[in-house]
């Protein structure tokens, strides 16, 4: 029995809309099966569910819309995938905004595989997508 | 920078880049370009309008609040992303003014930066909610350092993080405590006396030692320490060593330990897994030989039609969640996971540690696995629209074990005819309409009291290349009410059949069913008996030959 491999699929969590947009349309021009969650509890289910190749996490994403309070769902939603023995081999890319010289040893030890800095530079973003798929 | 300099600096950026786009739209109404590129400068204008927008009407500087930096963060991607959209589809005509866009972002982004320290924030957020903390665990860790102050600073810390640490003075007390089995991680400093870091290194690796390493070297040693890590070492720490750098790449080796764990815990129980993980050539090192055991193979029925039906992704999802929830049972019950091959897996136990109840443990697994299956065919349904179900075989005996995988991939599994009539048995169940069989070499296993489940007498059967016949015994879940004489009621007429008095057997089975009108076995039993007593019946053999699977 044979998975049909020849679609990738990618899941991205991102819960600014316009951000989103823009990160589909860019995948989606690249041959990528895309589909998004904009919270972190949709996140990890719809993983759990669809085992995507890769993961597109914002890390500062807030747990109640315009709280601004908690901007960690992203974080919590990371250590849920990685403990979940369904979805801890499925790679994730942080996407954040932070400087990753200082940060970058903090989000790598949380569990991510690589980090795209906003705003994205999307010809590395996709090569590292590209690497992270080929190497699972 | 004070807040108006920020803002006002963001401000002026975004007004030069709205000036861009819109001399591009004039440029393009002109000619002939395709929707998607005039969408992108209509996005980017209105992307700059809203951020602009948002830095007027915002109170909150960007120098004092985190929210707002993020909020800009996001608002500088809506620009930068079809900015970069635009690169891909302009020639160089219009490429200048695209990449000025770009270093007006750029400048934005840096802006932000000085503003405020995100990072911190991050770092706390991480630590207070202890999400780094979640990937990891305490660790065994192996400080060689000669340096007492060093030394000191080390061990203080690390204890203070909650992991246990061990000492070595020199490199070869080093190689010495690294051959004592268990340690997750070894910090190791580059100028230790005796034999220093770069051949401790090599005399490890010699050893197929698979702990992660980190280096520890002087400001000058960076050459040194890039050697090291070509030589294998995991990462490089320079002294003075900074704090959050340490825990950072402590916590980055151990994690990577606790992952191998659980790749070598998806096939072995967790105790060996931990041994594995740390020395993953410990598996080929593995003695090949005889053991008692008790092997289960477990089916997923019916499945070639189901996936036919479904499709393959479907398939493929119910495929994984089964086998993900059939794995689990068998770790927890402390059973190697063989193989799995499609639809089927294989799990013993008995090797390689001996186990005296191997056979209540692989019949207390498969009771488990039964007892699970309604909710797991429940939670399934919504994807295959049918009951999910499973056929379970389990035989014991002495077979041959051992690393039967390559270098590449690892395989602990047992050969010989135990394990070829565990096979047949899982296929017998069709035959015998009963989803658990045992085979009499377990029975003979179980302790008389074993009382997870009732068993009951089936049949003879004979199997292909195998000259004893063998006894089929199958497992019934227990429920209140199992405390009937089902299986007293049928070993009687199993009898009465086996003798060849068959309208005695008939008559009893008739009963039975009866009272039992949904036992499978009793109805393929009454269905031999007819089959006995039809005039152009064979001569009879109350053993049954089974088939290929």
């Amino acid at each position: 029995m044979h998975a049909c491999d020849s679609v990738v699929k990618i899941l991205v969590v991102e819960d600014d809309k316009d951000n989103l947009d823009i990160l589909q349309e860019l995948l989606d021009g690249e041959g990528y099966d895309i589909f998004a969650a904009d919270n972190g509890a949709d996140a990890v289910k719809l993983a759990q569910d669809e085992q995507p190749a890769v993961i597109l996490m914002d890390l500062q994403m807030p747990d109640f819309p315009n709280s601004g309070l908690n901007n960690e769902a992203g974080l919590v939603a990371t250590r849920d995938l990685r403990s979940d023995p369904r979805t801890q081999s499925i790679p994730i890319v942080a996407l954040t905004g932070f400087d990753t010289e200082k940060a970058g040893a903090a989000i790598m030890a949380a569990g991510c595989d690589a980090i795209a800095n906003k705003p994205y530079d999307f010809s590395s973003l996709l090569e590292t997508i590209a690497d992270l798929i080929r190497h699972r | 920078m004070n807040s108006t300099d920020a803002t006002a600096s963001i401000q002026s950026s975004i007004i030069a880049i709205g000036e861009i786009m819109a001399s591009l739209q004039t440029d393009l109404a002109g000619g002939e370009f395709d929707r998607k590129t005039l969408a992108s400068v209509e996005r980017i204008s209105l992307s700059c309008t809203k951020l602009r927008e948002y830095l007027d009407s915002n109170s909150e500087p960007p120098e004092h609040s985190s929210d707002t930096r993020h909020d800009i963060r996001n608002l500088l991607n809506r620009i930068a992303g079809p900015s970069q959209l635009l690169e891909r589809r302009f020639d160089d005509s219009k490429l200048a003014a695209i990449h000025r866009v770009r270093r007006l972002i750029d400048d934005c982004v840096a802006v932000i930066d000085r503003c405020g320290d995100d990072s911190r924030e991050l770092v706390r957020a991480l630590e207070s909610h202890s999400i780094v903390a979640a990937a990891t665990t305490p660790a065994n860790i192996l400080v060689a350092e000669d340096d007492a102050e060093n030394r000191r600073f080390l061990v203080d810390f690390l204890t203070s993080e909650g992991h246990t640490v061990t000492l070595a003075r020199d490199g070869s007390e080093a190689l010495a405590q690294a051959e004592q089995a268990g340690f997750d991680l070894l910090l190791l400093d580059l100028g230790l006396p005796m034999i220093d870091g770069f051949d401790v290194l090599e005399q490890l690796q010699s050893r197929g030692w698979q702990t992660p390493v980190i280096v520890i070297t002087g400001r000058r040693g960076v050459d040194d320490a890039v050697r090291c890590i070509e030589r294998g070492a995991d990462d490089f720490l320079t002294k003075p060593i900074q704090i959050e750098i340490l825990r950072a790449r402590v916590k980055s080796c151990v994690e990577r330990i606790r992952l191998r764990e659980r790749e070598f815990g998806q096939f072995f129980p967790p105790k060996l897994a931990r041994q594995f993980a740390r020395r993953p050539r410990l598996i080929h090192e593995l003695p090949s030989r005889h053991a008692e055991v008790s092997v289960m193979f477990c089916d997923i029925r019916n499945f070639t039609t189901r996936s036919e039906r479904l499709g393959p992704e479907k398939t493929t999802r119910w495929l994984r969640g089964v086998m993900h929830d059939l794995c689990e049972i068998i770790i927890e019950n402390e059973g190697v996971l063989v193989d799995f091959a499609g639809d089927e897996v294989m799990a013993m136990w008995g090797a390689p540690e001996k186990v005296p109840d191997h056979a209540a443990r692989a019949c207390n697994t498969a009771v488990q696995i039964l007892k699970h299956l309604p909710a797991m065919s429940l939670a399934w349904y919504p994807t295959t629209r049918a009951e999910t179900e499973l056929a379970i075989g389990i035989n014991s005996g002495r077979a041959m074990v051992g690393h039967v995988g390559t270098a590449r991939k690892t395989k602990y599994g047992a050969l010989g005819d135990a394990v070829n009539v565990g096979s047949r048995v899982v296929g017998a169940t069709k035959f015998l309409d009963s989803p658990l069989l045992i085979t009499g070499g377990t029975r003979d296993q179980l302790a008389s009291d074993w009382s997870t489940g009732q068993l009951r007498r089936l049949c003879k059967v004979r199997v292909k290349n195998i000259e004893q016949p063998i006894e089929i015994y199958d497992i019934r879940i227990p429920t209140e009410h199992t405390i009937d004489d089902l299986a007293v009621r049928y070993e009687s007429a199993l009898a009465s059949f086996e003798e060849q008095s068959f309208d005695q057997a008939l008559s009893e089975l008739t009963q039975l069913l009866a009272a039992h009108p949904n036992d499978g076995p009793a109805a393929v039993l009454k269905a031999r008996a007819l089959k006995a007593l039809a005039p152009d019946a064979h001569e009879f053999d109350p053993v049954w030959r089974l088939s290929g699977k």
